[in-house]
């Protein structure tokens, strides 16, 4: 397939100026980042923060899967930061690049508008390649800042170190890349709109799955670049099918 | 001359095993550089496989595919692709760009081409800021039109341009077009074949994904048997009685009045003819050596190669 880089750019313009005027794609795409990067991690603080010994032993021994859990933590606040802050994170990871990319490549299909661009001189590797672009721009734009307020607000409460913050951009790294792989994937394999929706959300069941069982077999920096290594993986492994996939026969069927 | 346009042995299949679905089988066919020449053919008859082959969004099966003398794939088919404007079938509009925004990255994208005096061209500067999708649909081909005459293009691809569009747009379209072929290669791909007898010179006609016919309309006229027209007070009936007398065949349209017969010379036989039929008691109202139409060209052609699939009959008076 023939890459030009001018018509990427040009492409990219387009891309982005259009996931700009798209308030349902925006929308989507801020809120549920906003209430994974800082609703819920700062709700957790809290309430960790607030938790008294005691109320956490009585927690611990009412169930003795917490019980096992928690033995495993010195300090409660260390189940947050080495468990649940990297799995908000990845969470968020996956859900956003989702969301974006299932309305720039089946969007367009859907409203048939493909012929538009296909009456261009570009090529499918062109209008695909600028897609990915966009979607990686405005995940990082929407994200990256959500993300810098949550770790002033963790750094600020003590609650998190600088090499924590360092390795969770690691694991997010690698969430946006498996994101849009498999997006990329889904949103070529599925007919409309709402099928790529859906199916870009199963995505998060894997990862609640895979994030805590990495992050507890390994403990510290190594569970999350093990965990960042499997996202960006899948994610290259997905849009290496995708490449080989992808034809415009395929992407207006 | 060098052709702009060309097929070689292609063949087209979707699919694979047993839900592959051929396309085009095996079709040659070129087009000279400045010729202008209609893709006629019934639904499926592979028109717009033929039409997104060339603009390189599908590959051949088999058999390669040229555009101004670049093989579609090659590095030198993108530098042919910047001389070729395409006008899409009835495609889906952006509810989200302008049709400034769309024009100017058309402009991008060809590198070459003026937005402004595209949009005068088509007559949309008007229209400038508006979005694609809430244009009529005769605003929006002319968008398409303009986006292809961009760059002054060598080649004009144009993939049914007045479907779906209703007589008053669709006359706007042709009036457009008529402007915009003159000096340039063209490959029209239609279903309305009155637009294509008056816009083009040559004709291919596809069916079921191989050329059927591929010549000039004049030689395509010239091959079919030459016809009188008439009309008679009395009823294509008895017109077509008289002409039986004579022992000449004659046809009627269906719920028509004119009756059709086949001459060797129809302006050198007519007024024999028609003295006869008139001193026979027939008030014959109109004479006239009858011109095949494209549609009738094109419907013979079909119906020949029907008849001859069939193994029964042959090639005749057009329908």
């Amino acid at each position: 397939m023939t890459l030009t880089g001018g018509a990427v750019r040009a492409l990219l313009g387009k891309e982005l100026l259009q996931l700009r005027r798209s308030r349902g794609a925006l929308i989507s795409s801020t809120l549920l980042p906003l209430l994974m990067m800082l609703g819920v991690p700062l709700m957790q603080v809290a309430a960790f923060r607030s938790m008294t010994p005691e109320q956490l032993a009585a927690g611990a021994t009412a169930n003795p899967a917490n019980a096992a859990l928690l033995a495993r933590f010195e300090r409660p606040m260390d189940l947050f930061t080495g468990v649940l802050l990297p799995l908000f994170v990845a969470m968020t990871g996956v859900l956003v690049p989702a969301v974006a990319t299932a309305y720039a490549v089946v969007a367009e299909r859907e409203r048939r508008s493909l012929d538009l661009l296909m009456a261009l001189p570009v090529s499918v590797a062109d209008v695909l390649v600028a897609k990915v672009l966009s979607v990686f721009v405005m995940a990082v734009g929407v994200v990256a800042p959500l993300f810098a307020i949550q770790s002033a607000v963790l750094l600020a409460l003590g609650v998190t170190t600088l090499a924590n913050v360092f390795w969770l951009l690691v694991v997010l790294a690698g969430a946006f890349c498996c994101s849009i792989g498999v997006t990329f994937v889904i949103t070529i394999v599925a007919r409309d709109y709402r099928t790529a929706n859906n199916l870009s959300g199963l995505q998060v069941g894997p990862v609640v799955i895979l994030a805590p069982l990495c992050l507890l077999a390994l403990r510290g920096w190594v569970g999350f670049a093990l965990l960042a290594l499997i996202f960006a993986s899948i994610g290259l492994i997905a849009l290496v099918i995708a490449w080989r996939w992808i034809t415009f026969e395929r992407y207006l069927a | 001359m060098t052709d702009a346009l060309s097929f070689v042995d292609v063949s087209k299949r979707y699919g694979r095993g047993r839900r592959a679905t051929t396309a085009l089988d095996g079709v040659t066919w070129s087009i000279p550089v400045g010729a202008r020449a209609c893709l006629l053919g019934p639904n499926g008859a592979g028109k717009s496989t033929s039409i997104r082959l060339l603009q390189g969004a599908l590959q051949p099966t088999t058999g390669s595919v040229m555009l101004l003398g670049a093989r579609v794939g090659s590095a030198a088919y993108w530098e042919a692709r910047r001389r070729t404007g395409i006008v899409p079938q009835g495609p889906g509009m952006y509810r989200d760009l302008t049709v400034r925004e769309y024009l100017a990255l058309a402009r991008r994208l060809y590198g070459t081409g003026d937005v402004d005096t595209a949009l005068a061209q088509l007559g949309l500067h008007e229209h400038a800021g508006k979005f694609l999708l809430q244009l009529s649909g005769g605003l929006q081909r002319r968008v398409s039109l303009a986006v292809a005459l961009l760059p002054a293009p060598d080649v004009l691809l144009l993939d049914e341009p007045t479907v779906g569009l209703d007589p008053v747009a669709a006359h706007e379209v042709h009036a457009a077009l008529r402007e915009a072929m003159a000096g340039r290669t063209v490959l029209l791909c239609t279903h309305t074949l009155a637009g294509a007898e008056a816009l083009c010179e040559d004709v291919i006609i596809l069916r079921a994904g191989r050329v059927l016919v591929h010549e000039s309309l004049g030689a395509l006229r010239r091959r079919a048997t030459p016809r009188l027209m008439l009309r008679a007070r009395q009823g294509p009936g008895a017109l077509a009685d008289a002409l039986r007398a004579r022992g000449l065949t004659s046809r009627s349209e269906e719920g028509g009045d004119a009756v059709y017969v086949a001459l060797a010379e129809p302006e050198a036989e007519a007024p024999a003819l028609l003295r006869v039929l008139l001193e026979g008691g027939l008030d014959v109202y109109e004479c006239r050596p009858a011109r095949p139409t494209l549609e009738e060209l094109f419907l013979n052609a079909v119906l020949d190669e029907r008849r001859a699939a069939a193994g029964d009959g042959q090639p005749g008076m057009p329908t």
